[in-house]
Parts: structure tokens; sequence; C-alpha cells
């Protein structure tokens, strides 16, 4: 009795550990995307609603989708303090939501840079910088895709075998 | 010897084939290499006592 619930706690551990793989590249996709959506939001409210960059995020954080919503809250919640510099409150932001977007080290560097050159220079040169921002994004995002669409069903799949491989191995 | 060992080294083969075929279709052809050898490997360390009994028996048998 007790070996057939080992067997099933070491397939279950292992599975899991599989689906969190997976799940994770998956999360990353979903974040991309949800970063271009905003950046399409932030162009509109700079260009035509012409509001601050507190408001701006404050109204992207409601229309963003999760896991991007919570770093743009955290983003405007922080903007507040008018002590601290946006790309302090951005790099803050991206450090303490970084593990639930699962984000790689390319596009944090990208969201990083967009927040070195954020608020220094007028309305045309800020789209520009948008635009160039989307596009890196759009880059990592087909890398994204192909990944996912790779690996998620290989470390599903791998997840479940090596459980029972183990199992047998041990059993 | 226990028929246990028979079916444990088989489904280990099984599971180690879908594996490798798995991981050639990701284009990991040197991960799915790697698995199979490990398999292979961990195959030979369970037989390796019933090899030696073998060769001991095949001793007692021929007065070698």
């Amino acid at each position: 009795m007790l070996k057939i619930i080992g067997i099933i706690l070491v397939i279950f551990a292992s599975s899991k550990l599989g689906f969190s793989f997976a799940s994770r590249l998956e999360m990353r996709k979903i974040s991309l995307v949800g970063f271009k959506n905003a950046f399409s939001l932030l162009e509109g409210e700079i260009s035509f609603v012409k509001n601050t960059p507190q408001k701006a995020f404050e109204h992207i954080s409601a229309l963003a989708q999760k896991p991007t919503d919570s770093f743009f809250a955290y983003l405007s919640q922080t903007l507040k303090n008018q002590r601290i510099s946006f790309e302090d409150s951005w790099q803050k932001s991206i450090e303490k939501n970084k593990s639930k977007m699962c984000l790689a080290e390319a596009d944090i560097q990208i969201l990083k840079e967009f927040s070195m050159r954020f608020g220094k220079s007028d309305v045309e040169n800020e789209i520009k910088n948008i635009h160039n921002t989307r596009s890196a994004i759009s880059t990592q995002l087909a890398e994204a895709k192909n990944a996912c669409d790779t690996n998620k069903k290989m470390y599903q799949s791998a997840g479940v075998l090596g459980g029972i491989l183990i199992a047998v191995m041990l059993f | 010897m226990g028929v246990d060992l028979i079916f444990q080294i088989a489904a280990i083969g099984i599971i180690v084939s879908v594996l490798n075929q798995l991981l050639i279709r990701s284009g990991r052809e040197e991960q799915a290499m790697l698995t199979t050898l490990a398999g292979l490997i961990v195959v030979l360390m369970m037989i390796i006592n019933q090899i030696s009994t073998l060769f001991d028996t095949i001793k007692t048998v021929f007065g070698l």
C-alpha cells in the first residue's frame, strides 16, 4: 500500500515539475503580449489623452491583462512618490514582478532600456521610443512563441515519463 | 532471479525509448543520446549481479 502511495507521489511530483516548466514558457508569452498591448495603450495615452505618466499607467493597469496589470499597478503606486525617478520606479517594478511574469533576461533588458529613455524628450520622440520598444518586444514574442510551441509538450511529457521511470527504478 | 527484474528492465526500455523519440523530435539529439546512454547504464547496473552469478554458475558447472 505504501509502495503504491510512494509511486503516485513520485509520478505526481515529477509531472508537476514538468508542467511547471511548461507553464513558465506560456507565462512568458502571455506577459510579452501584455506588454505589447500596454505599450499601444501608452502611445494613445501620451499622444491623444496627454495624461501624466502616473495617471497613464494607472489607466493601463486597469485595462491590462494578468500578469502585466500588477506590474503597472505597482509602477503607478511608486510613481505617486514624487521623490523617486521614473527609471527607478520602473526598475523596482520589474524586480518585484519578474518572477511572476517569467521574463527572460533579454526581455528585462529591453524593458530597462525603455525606462532609461522614457520621459526625457518631446511627445514625438516618446512615440518613437515606444514603437522601438514594441518592435523589440515583438521579436522576443516571436522567439517565445517558437520556444513554447517546441518545448511545452516536451516538458510536460518528459515530466510524466521521468516520474514513471524513477518509480520503476526505485520500486 | 525474479520475473520482476525482467518487467522492470522492459519498462525502463520502453520509457527510455519514448523519451528518446520525444527529445529527438524537439531537436535535442544530444540530450536524447545522453538519456539512452543513462538508461543503458542503469539497466547494466541492475543486471551486473545476475551476470556475476551466471559466470560463477558456469564455472561451477564446468569445474573451471
